[in-house]
C-alpha cells in the first residue's frame, strides 16, 4: 500500500481533511499527496484539485527538511511523533511560522515508510511577537545593566568631588569640615553681608581718600566708575540681591573684580595703606563666597549622590541575584535607614530625633528592597524639611511602633506640602511624578522614592500611607493662594505585617 | 537722573547653574532686574509691572496656576516636552487665548523679547520666525559671565532701533 492508498483509505474512513487545521499528508520526496484547504491557503496553493508541489519547497532553510525527518525518526523509536516543531517556511517572499505535528506514515505489510501525515498551525502572529518581546527583553537588560553601570562610574566621581570639596572647604574657612558643615548658612549669608559692607566702606574710604588727579594715574576713569558703582549695591546687598544661592555668586564676582582692579593700578599713585585695605576686604569677602560657594555645591552632590544610589538600586533590582524574604528588626531597620541618611542629614543641617529607640517586631521582607525604601522616605523627610527657628536646625521624627499586628515606621517633617489632591488620586505614587510643591530646583529628586516605597511596602503584603497638614491649622485658608506656601507636618508611614520571630 | 532699563529673566535656573551670570547684572548697576522662576510668577510680573526686556528660557515649570499646571499636566509632568516657555511666548506675542484666559498685556513686543536656553535655535527656529523674535542665545557649557548682560543690552538696542522713544 503506497500512501496515496493510505491517503484516500484514511480519508475515506476518517473525514480528515475536513478538520479545523491544516492536515496534510506528504510523499517521502515531500511531495503533496493530499492536505485541505487550510494548508492550502496557508501555502498558496490551489484551494481544489490536486496539488503539483511539495513542502520541500517552502522552507526557508534548505536543511530543515533533513533535520525534521531526522526528529520525526527518533520520536517514532521512543514511541512518540514530532509535535510543536517551530518551522520556517517561505510562501511568496513571505515568512511564515508553523507548528508542525508531523509522524512516518508506513506500509502495513512491510512496515517501510511511505510517506508522512502531519498538522501544521500558522503561528506567524505570535511567533513574531515573542521574537519582538524577546528583542526588547534584551534591549531592557542591556541598558538597565549599562545604567547600573553609569550610575556607579557616577557615584565614584561624586564622592571625588566631594571629598575635593571637603578640602577646599577646610581650607577657606581654616577650620575642621564638621565644624563647618555644621555652621547654619544663615549665618555665612550675615557674614557675607558684614564683609560685603566692609568692602563697600573701603572702596568709599580709598575713592574719598584720594585726589581726583591722582586716582586718573592710578587708573582709568571707567575703571573707577565700575570701581565706584559696587559701592551701593555692596552695602544694600541683601536688598539688591535677592536669595543666598545669588548673593553668594554675585559677592564673589564683585570682590574678584575689586582685585582685578586694584591689582591693575599704577604702583605709588595712591595711598598703599588704602589699597591694601581694600584688597583685604575684597579677599576676605571672595574667600567666604567661595566657601559658602562650596558648601552649597558639597550639599548638591551629597544629595545627588543618595538619589543615584536609590536609582541605581531601584533600575537594577531585576537583574540582581534575587534575595530571599527574611525575618528582619524593625529596630535594625531603622537603625540601618537612619545610618544610611545621616550624611545627608548633616550636610542638609537637619537632625534625626529618633523615638521610642527600644521599641522592636519582626517583620518579613527582603531585607535590601525594604532599607532602600525606609532610606528612599527618610531622604525625602530630610530634603523636604524647613527651618523652623533662627537658634535651632530642622528636624525629623521617625517613630516605630506596631497596631493590631502591623509594624509601622513612620517618618514626619515640618516643611514642604503635599497637596491633598495629590494624595487623594494617588498622584504622588506614581512613577516619576514629583510634587506640586517639591520642585523648587535646591531639591533634587528622581519621583521613584514613594513609588518604590510603595511597591515594596505592598509585595511584603504591607502599606504606605502619606498624610500632609498645615503646621498650624486655621492660620491660612485652603482657598488662599498662600496656603500652600505655609510649613505642612507630613507623614509617611510605611507598615508591615508583624512576624513572629524577630531576626537578631 | 535717568530711569534705568526695567528687565525680566524668566528662569528657573538662576540661582542654580546660572547663578554666575545674575553677579555682573547686579553689579552692573544699569539695570532694574527681576526674575521669575516659573510661568505664573511670570505671568504675574508681566501683567504688574512694563519691562523694557524680557528675555525667556524654553523649559519652565509651571507654578501654581491651574491654567498652567494643566500644560504641562498634558505633557506627563515633564518641563522638557511641555516647552512652557514657547507657550508663554505664544501667549504673549501671538495673544492666543487657547493657552491662557487672562489677556497679554499690550505693551509687549517681539523687539522686547529675547530667548535663552538650551534648545538649538534650529529646533525653535520656526516658532522663532513665527513669533517675529530675532534675538536668541543657546545655552551652553563656559558661558561667559557677562552674558546676559550682553543678551540684554542686545534687546534693549533693538527695541530702541525699532521704537526710538527714549526707554
Amino acid at each position: 500500500m503506497d500512501a496515496k492508498e493510505i491517503a484516500a483509505q484514511l480519508a475515506r474512513e476518517l473525514h480528515y481533511l475536513d478538520m479545523p487545521i491544516g492536515v496534510y499528508v506528504v510523499a517521502t520526496d515531500g511531495q503533496f499527496i493530499a492536505c485541505n484547504r487550510l494548508v492550502r491557503d496557508m501555502l498558496a496553493l490551489p484551494l481544489d484539485g490536486d496539488v503539483h508541489a511539495s513542502l520541500a519547497q517552502f522552507y526557508a532553510d534548505a536543511n530543515t527538511r533533513g533535520e525534521l525527518l531526522r526528529k520525526a525518526a527518533e520520536a517514532e523509536a521512543r514511541g512518540s511523533f514530532l509535535q510543536k516543531e517551530i518551522i520556517h517556511l517561505r510562501v511568496a517572499a513571505r515568512d511564515l511560522y508553523v507548528e508542525d505535528y508531523c509522524k512516518p506514515l508506513r506500509d502495513p505489510a512491510t512496515r517501510a515508510i511511505v510517506g508522512y501525515i502531519g498538522c501544521l498551525v500558522d503561528i506567524t502572529i505570535e511567533y513574531e511577537a515573542q521574537k519582538r518581546e524577546g528583542q526588547l527583553q534584551n534591549k531592557v537588560e542591556e541598558l538597565t545593566f549599562d545604567i547600573g553601570r553609569i550610575l556607579h562610574a557616577n557615584t565614584s566621581t561624586l564622592l571625588m568631588a566631594q571629598q575635593t570639596l571637603d578640602s577646599v572647604a577646610e581650607a577657606l574657612s581654616q577650620r575642621a569640615l564638621k565644624e563647618v558643615i555644621g555652621t547654619p548658612l544663615e549665618d555665612l549669608d550675615e557674614q557675607l553681608i558684614k564683609e560685603a559692607e566692609q568692602l563697600a566702606g573701603t572702596l568709599d574710604k580709598l575713592i574719598q581718600g584720594s585726589d581726583a588727579s591722582r586716582r586718573a594715574q592710578a587708573l582709568p576713569e571707567a575703571k573707577w566708575d565700575a570701581l565706584a558703582t559696587k559701592i551701593a549695591p555692596l552695602r544694600q546687598v541683601r536688598e539688591m540681591v535677592p536669595g543666598f544661592e545669588m548673593r553668594v555668586p554675585a559677592l564673589r564676582t564683585a570682590a574678584h573684580q575689586v582685585t582685578v582692579t586694584c591689582h591693575a593700578m599704577t604702583t605709588g599713585a595712591l595711598p598703599r595703606e588704602l589699597v591694601k585695605e581694600v584688597l583685604r576686604a575684597a579677599a576676605q569677602l571672595e574667600n567666604t563666597a567661595c566657601l559658602a560657594d562650596v558648601l552649597m555645591s558639597r550639599m548638591a552632590i551629597v544629595q545627588m549622590d543618595a538619589t543615584l544610589r536609590s536609582l541605581r538600586d531601584f533600575v537594577t533590582a531585576d537583574i540582581r541575584t534575587h534575595e530571599p524574604k527574611k525575618r528582619l528588626s524593625v529596630k535594625l531597620l531603622v537603625e540601618q535607614t537612619i545610618t544610611q541618611m545621616a550624611e545627608f542629614a548633616r550636610t542638609s543641617r537637619v537632625d534625626i530625633h529618633r523615638k521610642e529607640r527600644d521599641f522592636d517586631v519582626g517583620v518579613e521582607g527582603i531585607e535590601r528592597d525594604v532599607t532602600r525604601a525606609l532610606a528612599n522616605l527618610l531622604h525625602n523627610a530630610i530634603k523636604y524639611s524647613w527651618r523652623r527657628d533662627r537658634y535651632k536646625s530642622p528636624w525629623v521624627t521617625v517613630r516605630a511602633f506596631a497596631r493590631d499586628g502591623i509594624a509601622c515606621i513612620e517618618f514626619e517633617n515640618w516643611g514642604v506640602p503635599i497637596a491633598q489632591e495629590e494624595i487623594d488620586n494617588g498622584l504622588i505614587f506614581q512613577l516619576g511624578y514629583r510634587g506640586k510643591w517639591s520642585k523648587d530646583r535646591g531639591r533634587l529628586g528622581t519621583g521613584i522614592g514613594l513609588t518604590d516605597a510603595k511597591r515594596t511596602a505592598e509585595a511584603n503584603r504591607g502599606s504606605l500611607h502619606v498624610a500632609s497638614r498645615p503646621a498650624n491649622p486655621g492660620w491660612v485658608r485652603p482657598d488662599d493662594r498662600d496656603y500652600y506656601n505655609q510649613p505642612f507636618i507630613t507623614t509617611v508611614t510605611f507598615c508591615l505585617p508583624e512576624s513572629a520571630e524577630v531576626r537578631r | 537722573m535717568n530711569k534705568r532699563p526695567s528687565v525680566l529673566w524668566i528662569e528657573d535656573s538662576a540661582r542654580f547653574e546660572l547663578r554666575n551670570l545674575v553677579g555682573p547684572l547686579f553689579f552692573s548697576g544699569k539695570y532694574d532686574f527681576s526674575l521669575a522662576e516659573d510661568v505664573t510668577s511670570a505671568l504675574y510680573q508681566l501683567r504688574v509691572k512694563e519691562y523694557d526686556s524680557v528675555i525667556v528660557d524654553i523649559r519652565l515649570p509651571p507654578g501654581i496656576d491651574p491654567e498652567w499646571r494643566k500644560h504641562y499636566q498634558q505633557t506627563g509632568f515633564d518641563k522638557v516636552h511641555a516647552q512652557l516657555g514657547l507657550k508663554l511666548l505664544y501667549w504673549m506675542l501671538s495673544k492666543d487665548a487657547s493657552i491662557h484666559p487672562d489677556a497679554p498685556p499690550e505693551w509687549i513686543k517681539p523687539c522686547r523679547v529675547g530667548v535663552f536656553t538650551v534648545e538649538s535655535r534650529g529646533e525653535i527656529q520656526q516658532h522663532l520666525d513665527t513669533l517675529g523674535i530675532k534675538i536668541f542665545r543657546q545655552k551652553s557649557a563656559g558661558l561667559r559671565d557677562t552674558t546676559l548682560l550682553e543678551l540684554i543690552d542686545e534687546i534693549l538696542a533693538q527695541a530702541q532701533a525699532e521704537n526710538p522713544a527714549p526707554l
